[in-house]
């Protein structure tokens, strides 16, 4: 399912127009972003938790060439589903 | 800031942000997380523009062990749910470390070996300067019977006539000395004395191998102990100079090749010089044969019962000459190693001691008090080949100019400069100056 038939689906689900189901989409997800920018936690109950990860410093060796890398530390987003969604799909 | 906020708190922010109604938003945001799951179940992938997708994916099973019993488990093969943010939002929460690029690890860059690689080639640098020098000298050595050989084939071409043993003796140190005269090396002996060089060549080769070993030894050793400091540095370069201009033909290949060879030769002439010195002094004594063979060095051992002091004053007692010469060169030589550095250790000392070569203006120093003798020798010689007979021409010394160019230029052979020596009594033939008029002297054949 690609984005264009979710934000379609959703419309219908909602009983609202593709138009503000995208709008509502993007809000969504800009929202979401801002609070996994600032390292908020959120909790969909049912779903799944998305939160963001500290990942060190480390380094790589690219194994063709032998280079050794160090790859700097960042951070990254994550999903837990939730323990019935896990289930769910096992 | 690492707030958690629950289903609740995005709806009203939802609400909020799009201007929409609270039970609008709680209605939409319900469905998306809902339609999500339908899509996964339905596709098994749901993808979000600018957040990112939801995805099943297929675990394959894999053996374990439970940690508390230690008994293998199989953990079956199964499908889970991940999530592969969107670059946006990757890019948006990494925001604080984006500056952060991997960085290739500079392999070469190692403290310790670094650090190794210097010391050894320190080790390295400091081998050679102990390797080099040694093995020159020893090449230097290996060539020397040549030298010898080469002054003794020249004392047998020249040789015409015999001469008596008690001229030998009388005249051992005024042949030994033009040996010795830097103007002079190999090509001076007039043929008279060139015989009796022959002569003494010849009883001194049995002693020959025998000195050079010793000298070798003490200077290997010198060289070791001191291998930052080439005994070459020692001479000067002026004497170099002179050497260079009168050093027999074949044998300029380069003058530091050539200097310690004419080092060692002059040593060993010297103490050859020595040697018979003291025979001289002690036959004029008529003391005993054993003990007047030995050098200074060698006499202490080889005399066993009798002390150096002892020796050394014996030979007060017994010459004036010899007494100078040995004081001398110890005196200078411990100078010199003292001097140098305190640290040597009285081996080095010894050694500096019996090893004539290593001070270089030591040798420079005997040259000039032999000179004068050189011309008891020189006088000799013209008493047996040829007379002076009349003047044969005036002549400018040029620039640049010595008596064996000159000799080589009126007689045609280098080695007859004594005689210009002889008939312009020239006090010194060494300082021979530019602009200096002298006679050449017309010389007739003594038969």
């Amino acid at each position: 399912m690609n984005n264009k038939e979710f934000i379609t689906r959703l419309a219908k689900k909602c009983n609202i127009s593709a138009a503000d189901a995208g709008t509502n989409v993007d809000a969504l997800v800009g929202l979401m972003t801002e609070c996994l920018k600032e390292n908020d936690q959120i909790n969909v109950s049912g779903f799944g938790i998305l939160e963001v990860k500290m990942r060190n410093e480390r380094l790589s060796v690219n194994p063709k060439t032998g280079q050794r890398f160090l790859v700097p530390p960042k951070i990254v987003p994550a999903f837990k589903p939730s323990n019935k969604l896990k289930d769910k799909f096992k | 800031m690492d707030a958690k906020l629950n289903q609740s708190d995005l709806i009203s922010l939802l609400a909020k942000e799009n201007s929409i109604s609270v039970a609008k938003a709680e209605l939409f945001t319900k469905n998306f997380f809902d339609l999500i799951i339908e899509g996964l179940e339905q596709d098994g992938i749901v993808k979000i523009n600018g957040f990112g997708t939801f995805k099943i994916t297929d675990v394959a099973s894999r053996g374990s062990v439970n940690v508390n019993t230690g008994e293998k488990i199989e953990i079956k093969g199964h499908r889970k749910l991940t999530f592969l943010p969107a670059d946006a939002l990757k890019d948006n929460v990494n925001q604080p470390f984006a500056m952060f690029e991997p960085v290739e690890v500079d392999e070469t860059y190692q403290p310790d070996a670094a650090n190794d690689v210097e010391a050894d080639d320190i080790v390295d640098v400091a081998a050679d300067e102990n390797i080099e020098p040694v093995e020159e000298k020893l090449q230097n050595v290996a060539n020397e019977p040549m030298t010898v050989e080469e002054v003794a084939e020249e004392g047998v071409g020249n040789a015409v006539e015999t001469v008596e043993t008690v001229e030998v003796v009388e005249t051992v140190d005024d042949i030994a000395a033009p040996e010795e005269d830097n103007a002079v090396s190999a090509e001076a002996p007039v043929e008279g004395t060139a015989a009796e060089v022959c002569r003494e060549e010849t009883d001194a080769e049995a002693a020959l191998p025998e000195e050079e070993k010793t000298v070798a030894e003490p200077l290997a050793v010198a060289v070791q102990e001191r291998p930052t400091e080439p005994v070459m540095v020692h001479i000067p370069k002026k004497k170099s100079a002179e050497e260079k201009q009168t050093t027999p033909r074949g044998k300029r290949k380069g003058v530091w090749s050539i200097v310690p060879l004419l080092i060692i030769a002059l040593a060993v002439v010297f103490i050859l010089v020595n040697r018979m010195e003291k025979d001289n002094a002690i036959v004029a004594d008529s003391n005993d044969a054993n003990i007047v063979n030995t050098p200074a060095s060698v006499s202490g051992s080889s005399t066993g019962s009798k002390a150096p002091e002892f020796v050394a004053g014996t030979a007060k007692s017994d010459s004036d000459v010899t007494l100078p010469v040995a004081v001398e060169e110890k005196t200078v030589a411990e100078e010199k190693s003292v001097g140098i550095d305190n640290i040597e250790n009285t081996i080095t000392a010894n050694v500096a001691a019996d090893e004539p070569q290593v001070p270089g203006e030591y040798v420079f120093v005997m040259v000039d008090e032999l000179a004068s003798s050189s011309l008891k020798s020189i006088t000799l010689a013209d008493t047996l080949l040829y007379i002076a007979d009349g003047e044969l021409a005036q002549h400018t010394v040029a620039h640049d100019e010595t008596l064996t160019k000159i000799a080589k230029q009126y007689f045609g052979d280098k080695k007859l400069w004594p005689y210009i020596v002889k008939y312009n009594n020239i006090s010194k033939p060494d300082d021979l100056c530019r602009g200096m008029l002298i006679s050449i002297p017309r010389l007739m054949p003594r038969r």
